[in-house]
């Protein structure tokens, strides 16, 4: 890390005693084999993502790599937004405040900021890469474990644990049936999830350790600024540092401005409508009138799967930058790598939207960016 | 998957996650990969403002724009006429649309429900359906349920379950249902389609203000510049000149605010320049258009009014660089301006370049069959002659401006050379268009053109080309009274044969060229990803266009007509036979050379603009296989090419 960066006053992240202890005690008291598999769940604001990321980090002392699931659709960790991803981190994270871009092992793009509209497609994509960790990771129930690492995993989930939110959650967690689950519990009480192992029967305690921990933050008031737009606005960053990887790192791209700029200047790929299938994760799109449906919108670049019982691998996220109909081609600015890109043959398009600070470059008018608008949303 | 792997950091909050508002954002390199560790704060963020701004982003930004699903207020109008037109066809196109644009997730929610209510109107049958056929399979046996009378009739479950719902057990009839959605719509109509209607900024309103504060805001501009360079020997009935056509277009304000800037010592005119520069550039953003046209409206009365026909045009003619010294005045203007916009001399060029090929064009056309009126050939001439000066002119600025750049971007990071310096296929696409005009000049343009383009061969073949132009048009100029069919004539077969060595250089070009795209094609064949060749700057969901980073807007339209664009690239070799020149063809062996296809080449060059991958190629195919024979490109065969070819030898 830059110098610059010690400077600033340290995160300032205090990890509580009680937090300490159960991440260590999951890291050390657990055994390897099979390796622990930690879910994490709490309402809105508990700091589960602030627990995961220092669990990461003392997991990785021990293990030297762990698994990561993000079922966030909203606050993704490691991906844009909208995704739904597998990764394997094995660098310390040095600072918890600092969320990063990762590439995930396996990544599905749900399209979507909460699993709310479509609950099936959500979980399918969870457990799709559930069983990928299994398979992957997770050897010793099969024969042919030798030689194959085993991780463990930690899987971050969203903070709806309310009405479909918590069937959700149930559901979740009765798939996976993890060796550690860690509840984050805040001082609203009717917020937060029902105490005990609440997706099990009574008896079925056996293999589970179930951690209860309070929120870091007990006091309401340091919320500035609501929940929601905060959230918009980290979407919109984590947007642009995701096609900030267009361009080479040590190119003088600082502000929005600069990127938003850098981005319209931006040779795309090029490819011909015809040799892609475009799919709508939440809606349907008549054909007819498909093209006003993407033009200047985010699509998941994905691999169209031979066998349709699997879903889409996602390689990464492309904006579609312009479309020409005559010579039936479509302009995609993407960071993914052309090597990578030959494989995508499938376009999904979802909600995931473009931050409008990219498509206003000063000097033109922007198509899309409307004045005059009256207030009606 | 490989993709992400260059760790970029997004740092934005200090504190426990999402309980602060972020207070910087850094992008943080740390992955080897990328080879060294930097930090990179985003500074448009660390402002509050920025930060306050983007939390209402969905709301509005700072500039008071919106994120819509429509491209602008035409498209959004034009959605309205048709969702409200009494044609089911453009009914249901509309409502297409509407769900197009809900997939793009910012759609406005009073467009959602008036699609809907106009859908449920569209599916009125369906109402009638349950409400007319349901009752009365209800009346034959009043015990069923209308769930059961429905399924006994096999009338889909949802369709009655939804009107069930929406009726509240009580059954509405048809007419309570039918006027409530028209209520409901009026109801919308008149709180959201008609007041948004009339608050889009409608341009033809305003035009003439507009208008009127580019051209006063420009000639501030110059007379600041002027003040500036020449304080004391500068013409004074020029100044008082436009002094006058400001006062007239600001009012008294601007006038004494001119005259006290005038009277300033040249140092201190720093910021109300800046001022002026700073507003020209956002009218230039916001009416580009309009800011063109006036510029170019201007230039061109100074170029004429600078130069009366008969002492210039022989002078000029020799030296490209004895340009009207009227348009000196506004160098510094343009180079200004084209600092903060760099596609501006550019878009003017081609303005320019519209402008004069429209000229031609209503020279061939107005006349018809008959000899134009000498004094109208020459006015136009005249035109087409201030307007090749001018063309040359800016073509000077631009090539100046870019040799100014390259000397000072030793430093500067690529973002801005890549501004400044025209691409090449911009140029060849502009020396394309130009090679189409009888242009005076021609040559020095077609020639600087093609060594900004740095393409040494090119330069090479135009410098041996004897293209037409100059001369012949001098002649018409010089005794413009006693213009006649015979001047015509010998302009014909002088034209003839040096059209005769263009086609050699066009074949030779083409040779060169053939090898490398059958090369780029294959490649292209072989990967479904490529990186575009050539890229202007554009917004996000427009496409480039050939000159300039305004973009153009897409037409998103068409889709399942594969047919019709083959039709348009095919169009691209269909020749027509074109009756309205028949003035300029007067030269017996043009008559015989003549043969069925005759098009002028405008037509082609619009449509092959946007299919042609190569541009370089497209300069040539242009003119392929046709002879430029008084302003208008004809198809000629080889033998019709050599028979010329041994008859003009004689006059060389």
């Amino acid at each position: 890390m830059a110098s610059s960066e010690e400077e600033e006053p340290q995160s300032q992240i205090i990890i509580p005693e009680p937090w300490v202890l159960a991440a260590d005690a999951i890291a050390y008291d657990s055994i390897t084999s099979p390796p622990p598999v930690i879910l994490i769940c709490g309402a809105k604001n508990s700091g589960k993502t602030t627990f995961s990321r220092y669990l990461v980090n003392v997991l990785i002392q021990r293990y030297k790599k762990v698994a990561y699931l993000d079922t966030d659709v909203g606050q993704s960790e490691f991906t844009p937004p909208g995704c739904l991803s597998l990764t394997v981190i094995d660098k310390l994270t040095p600072d918890l405040a600092i969320p990063c871009l990762k590439s995930p092992l396996r990544c599905y793009y749900f399209g979507d900021t909460s699993s709310k509209r479509d609950p099936k497609a959500y979980l399918d994509s969870v457990y799709a890469l559930y069983d990928y960790y299994r398979q992957e990771y997770c050897t010793s129930s099969t024969s042919n474990s030798v030689g194959k690492l085993e991780l463990p995993l930690v899987i971050n989930t969203p903070g709806w644990v309310k009405g479909i939110g918590y069937e959700m959650l149930v559901e979740m967690l009765k798939y996976i049936s993890p060796s550690h689950v860690v509840k984050i519990n805040i001082s609203t009480e009717r917020k937060n999830l029902p105490a005990g192992a609440f997706w099990l029967n009574e008896d079925d305690l056996e293999n589970l350790i179930l951690i209860e921990l309070n929120s870091a933050l007990q006091d309401s008031s340091i919320k500035l600024i609501p929940v929601q737009k905060n959230s918009k606005l980290l979407r919109d960053l984590k947007l642009m540092a995701y096609f900030r990887q267009c361009f080479q790192s040590d190119r003088n791209i600082t502000t929005i401005k600069e990127l938003a700029h850098a981005l319209a200047a931006h040779p795309p790929f090029e490819v011909p409508i015809s040799r892609v299938k475009i799919r709508h994760l939440h809606c349907e799109v008549p054909t007819t009138v498909l093209y006003h449906s993407l033009n200047a919108s985010i699509v998941g670049l994905a691999v169209d799967s031979k066998d349709s019982g699997n879903l889409p691998c996602t390689v990464g996220l492309g904006i579609i930058r312009g479309i020409d109909t005559l010579r039936q081609v479509l302009y995609i600015i993407t960071p993914v790598p052309q090597s990578t890109l030959e494989d995508v043959d499938l376009l999904l398009q979802g909600f995931i939207q473009i931050p409008t600070c990219l498509l206003q470059i000063g000097g033109c008018m922007a198509p899309y960016m409307i004045a005059n608008a009256l207030p009606f949303n | 998957m490989g993709l992400l792997n260059n760790g970029i950091e997004l740092k934005h909050w200090v504190g426990a996650a999402r309980t602060q508002a972020p207070t910087a954002t850094n992008y943080d390199v740390h992955s080897p990969a990328w080879g060294d560790v930097r930090l990179v704060p985003i500074r448009g963020f660390d402002e509050k403002t920025t930060m306050t701004d983007y939390f209402h982003g969905r709301r509005k930004t700072p500039s008071g724009y919106k994120l819509v699903p429509w491209m602008n207020w035409d498209e959004w109008d034009s959605l309205r006429l048709s969702l409200f037109s009494s044609s089911p066809d453009s009914v249901a196109s509309a409502l297409d649309k509407v769900s197009a644009w809900r997939a793009k997730g910012c759609l406005p929610v009073v467009i959602e429900i008036t699609a809907a209510f106009v859908e449920i109107q569209q599916k009125d049958p369906f109402f009638r359906l349950v409400n007319g056929v349901v009752e009365r399979a209800r009346q034959k046996n009043t015990n069923l349920s209308l769930d059961e009378a429905g399924g006994a009739i096999q009338l889909p479950r949802m369709l009655i379950d939804v009107r069930h719902e929406g009726s509240h057990r009580d059954l509405p009839s048809l007419q309570l249902v039918r006027l409530a959605s028209i209520k409901a719509l009026d109801w919308l109509k008149s709180h959201y389609w008609e007041p948004q209607k009339n608050a889009i900024p409608i341009n033809s309103d305003r035009t003439p203000d507009i208008r009127n504060e580019i051209k006063c805001r420009l000639h501030e501009l110059a007379l600041c510049f002027k003040t500036k360079h020449r304080p004391i020997t500068s013409t004074p009935d020029i100044k008082s000149k436009r002094i006058k056509h400001c006062e007239r277009l600001c009012g008294r304000n601007k006038l004494f605010s001119l005259v006290a800037r005038k009277l300033q010592p040249p140092k201190s005119i720093g910021k109300p320049v800046l001022r002026t520069l700073k507003r020209l550039v956002q009218m230039y953003s916001s009416f580009p258009l309009e800011v063109l046209s006036v510029l170019v409206e201007l230039l061109l009365n100074l170029s004429y009014s600078s130069s009366s026909p008969a002492c210039t045009s022989s002078k000029a003619s020799q030296n490209v660089d004895n340009l009207p010294s009227a348009l000196d005045d506004w160098k510094l203007v343009m180079v200004k301006l084209s600092k903060k916009e760099p596609d501006l001399l550019v878009n003017l060029l081609k303005a320019v370049l519209k402008m004069a090929t429209q000229t031609q064009e209503s020279m061939v056309s107005e006349t018809g069959g008959e000899l134009p009126s000498p004094s109208k050939v020459a006015v136009q001439i005249h035109r087409i002659e201030q307007l090749s000066i001018l063309f040359v002119w800016l073509l000077q600025l631009v090539k100046g401006l870019k040799r100014v750049r390259r000397k000072s971007s030793a430093d500067e990071t690529e973002s801005s050379s890549e501004k400044i310096q025209l691409p090449k296929q911009t140029l060849l696409e502009l020396l394309r268009e130009w090679l189409l005009l009888t242009a005076p000049r021609l040559k020095d343009s077609a020639l600087l053109l093609a060594q900004m383009a740095e393409n040494v061969s090119l330069v090479e073949k135009l410098k041996k080309l004897p293209l037409q132009g100059l001369s012949n048009m001098d002649d018409i100029e010089d005794d413009s009274t006693l213009i006649s069919y015979d001047i015509f004539l010998d302009q014909q077969e002088e034209s003839i044969h040096k059209a005769t060595q263009q086609v050699e250089f066009v074949k030779q070009c083409v040779m060169k060229t053939k090898g490398k795209t059958t090369r780029a094609s294959d490649g292209e064949r072989k990967s479904r990803w490529v990186v575009a060749k050539s890229w202007n700057r554009c917004p996000i969901g427009m496409l480039p266009s050939d000159i300039g980073s305004g973009g153009r807007l897409p037409n998103l339209d068409c889709i399942n007509n594969q047919v019709e664009i083959k039709e348009l690239i095919s169009s691209k070799d269909h020749c027509q036979v074109n009756a309205s020149d028949g003035k300029r063809k007067a030269s017996p062996e043009v008559e015989q050379l003549e043969g069925s296809c005759v098009k002028r080449m405008r037509g082609t060059a619009e449509n092959s603009k946007h299919i042609e991958e190569d541009i370089e190629v497209d300069v040539i195919s242009g003119i392929k296989d046709r002879l430029l024979i008084g302003g208008v490109w004809k198809k000629v065969g080889k033998d019709e090419l050599l028979s010329i070819l041994s008859t003009v030898r004689i006059l060389v």
